[in-house]
């Protein structure tokens, strides 16, 4: 066997995105690992079981869906001590794994993989799989999550046929009671002005269903609510994240938010608005930018184009300085944006899939041993 | 023990038993706090070069050196030849020990000559150096705001970007963690 067992460290800081990445990946390595323990620890059960409804957050060490979630606070001295090390052990996020479990690790023969965040920008590429020296016996090694061959890739998910997407839509219509046909939009993302957006949808005269996810969308969307009969808007609790993705694939537009989401719009083959996790000094730019020109290469007609970059760079803005330019163009050219974002799920899909890139890596290692 | 962020070409640390010499350093910004330092290294043990990566908040060994303010006297091939002005000893570092702290380099300037186990393997650069530019395209008149940038290539044949009103034969400032202008 490739990994006997293999753990996976995910802090827990804000929000569901690392955790939400964290459970992909262990359901992922699990589905490709069949008969392997994979073990999640975590010092954050109570958002994982907010993602899988599977998971109680007062128990400290649990088995769900085939994957040992286990809380930090296991992890003791003393029971670190009789603890035997995995092969494998994936650091996500820059982590701070407990110091019990890494001082044993360091000292094993071990690979650490640090798992970072997904990114667009170019300088993944030079980092991605270099070593950092760790001066003891565990070898470890940098694994950056991107969007082309030359980096980490992004963790696949199923595609789904022509039938299976119809019966999903379907499906969320009758969930949420919405009219069948109505151009349907999901919103999760941080907190965002969306008067404009809203009147916006008013103004274009097709009905409209939103559905919005997590406080901090429901809030920004209850400052601006204006349903009329035109526009529908339903708030929803959490959906499980296998739910979620399915959701993404059918809706006709999406707005998404951080890294898990993000990437599941990459795949979703469908238009999609990604509103980046804030950082100091209107950073997020920079990464949204890097991720804008990326997708120059499948959106191919540039006045489209123009008109979508600037949409989100200025959805991004947290300036205070910008507000929203017109939505009106997502809904009238959504086939064509869905026609790009199929070349752009399909060039992921063959090109970027992490699990393959993962223990393929951390298997040449093992074997160089 | 200093954060790998703060870590320069010159910089020296130790991991296991090795002493590593930093040729370059780059920093990349993640997302929240996973920023990265990719570190070109030179083993000083067997001389090989390679390339790893920490994060911007590790903590790495760096190793103190002895040093001696020295001057810049000539380039000989690809030796950089620096003399003590109070013993006019002679010492050459070649480019390979220097990384990029080679292009912050001009004849007759004074700076700190590492020293380890008395063997010249470095040496530190003030945070700022002034260079001439050597090369650029024709300034432009009347944009003085400094936001539009053109390349330019220094005196020590470092390229940066520079302020569009800028001509060939200025002396700009230059920082020398970066490589960016900072001023004239």
């Amino acid at each position: 066997m490739l990994f006997d067992r293999i753990d996976i460290f995910c802090d827990v800081i804000d929000n569901f995105g690392d955790a939400g990445v964290t459970y992909r990946l262990a359901r992922a390595l699990k589905a490709e690992l069949v008969d392997s323990e994979i073990r999640l620890f975590t010092n954050g059960l109570e958002v994982f079981s907010k993602i899988d409804c599977g998971i109680d957050h007062k128990v400290k060490d649990q088995v769900c869906g085939g994957i040992r979630f286990s809380s930090y606070d296991i992890l003791t001295p003393g029971s670190v001590e009789k603890y035997e090390i995995p092969e494998l052990v994936i650091e996500a996020f820059a982590c701070h794994i407990p110091a019990a479990y890494y001082e044993k690790v360091l000292d094993t023969d071990c690979l650490i993989i640090n798992l970072d965040h997904l990114s667009a920008e170019k300088w993944i590429e030079g980092v991605h799989l270099k070593e950092s020296l760790t001066g003891r016996k565990a070898k470890k090694n940098f694994f950056m999550p991107g969007l082309t061959s030359a980096s980490g890739g992004i963790i696949p998910d199923r595609q789904l046929s022509d039938g299976e997407m119809a019966e999903k839509r379907k499906y969320f219509e009758n969930l949420y009671r919405l009219e069948s046909g109505s151009f349907l939009i999901s919103v999760f993302t941080y907190e965002h002005d969306f008067h404009h957006f809203i009147s916006n949808l008013n103004s274009i005269g097709r009905k409209v269903s939103l559905i919005v996810f997590g406080e901090k969308s429901q809030r920004s969307i209850r400052k601006a609510d204006l349903e009329n009969e035109k526009l529908t808007i339903k708030y929803s609790d959490f959906l499980p994240q296998a739910e979620y993705d399915g959701l993404l694939k059918v809706c006709d537009l999406n707005f998404v938010r951080g890294e898990d989401s993000w990437a599941r719009a990459c795949l979703s083959k469908k238009p999609f608005v990604w509103h980046a996790y804030h950082q100091k000094d209107n950073y997020q730019q920079v990464k949204v930018k890097a991720f804008l020109e990326y997708l120059m290469e499948f959106y191919t007609d540039p006045k489209l184009y123009e008109l979508y970059s600037s949409y989100m760079m200025k959805f991004n803005d947290r300036s205070g300085t910008a507000a929203d330019e017109s939505a009106g163009f997502m809904l009238q050219h959504a086939q064509t944006l869905e026609r790009y974002n199929i070349s752009l799920s399909e060039h992921l899909i063959k090109n970027c899939n992490l699990i393959n890139n993962l223990l393929f890596f951390a298997g040449s290692l093992k074997n160089d041993k | 023990m200093k954060e790998a962020s703060e870590f320069r070409a010159g910089n020296i640390f130790k991991v296991g038993n090795e002493l590593l010499l930093v040729l370059k350093a780059e920093y990349n910004k993640g997302a929240r706090s996973a920023s990265t330092m990719k570190l070109k290294t030179k083993n000083l043990a067997v001389g090989s070069i390679a390339e790893t990566v920490y994060r911007a908040t590790d903590k790495l060994d760096e190793v103190r050196l002895d040093r001696r303010k020295m001057q810049f006297s000539y380039k000989n091939g690809d030796s950089f030849v620096f003399m003590d002005q109070e013993t006019y000893e002679q010492l050459e570092l070649t480019e390979e020990y220097l990384g990029d702290n080679a292009l912050y380099l001009k004849e007759e300037e004074v700076i700190d000559v590492l020293l380890y186990n008395e063997k010249p393997i470095s040496i530190e650069l003030p945070q700022q150096v002034e260079l001439a530019i050597e090369y650029t395209e024709p300034a432009v008149q009347g944009n003085t705001g400094g936001k539009v940038l053109k390349e330019a290539k220094m005196q020590t044949g470092l390229i940066t970007n520079v302020p569009i009103f800028c001509h060939i034969g200025d002396v700009v400032k230059i920082d020398t963690r970066t490589g960016e202008y900072m001023g004239r």
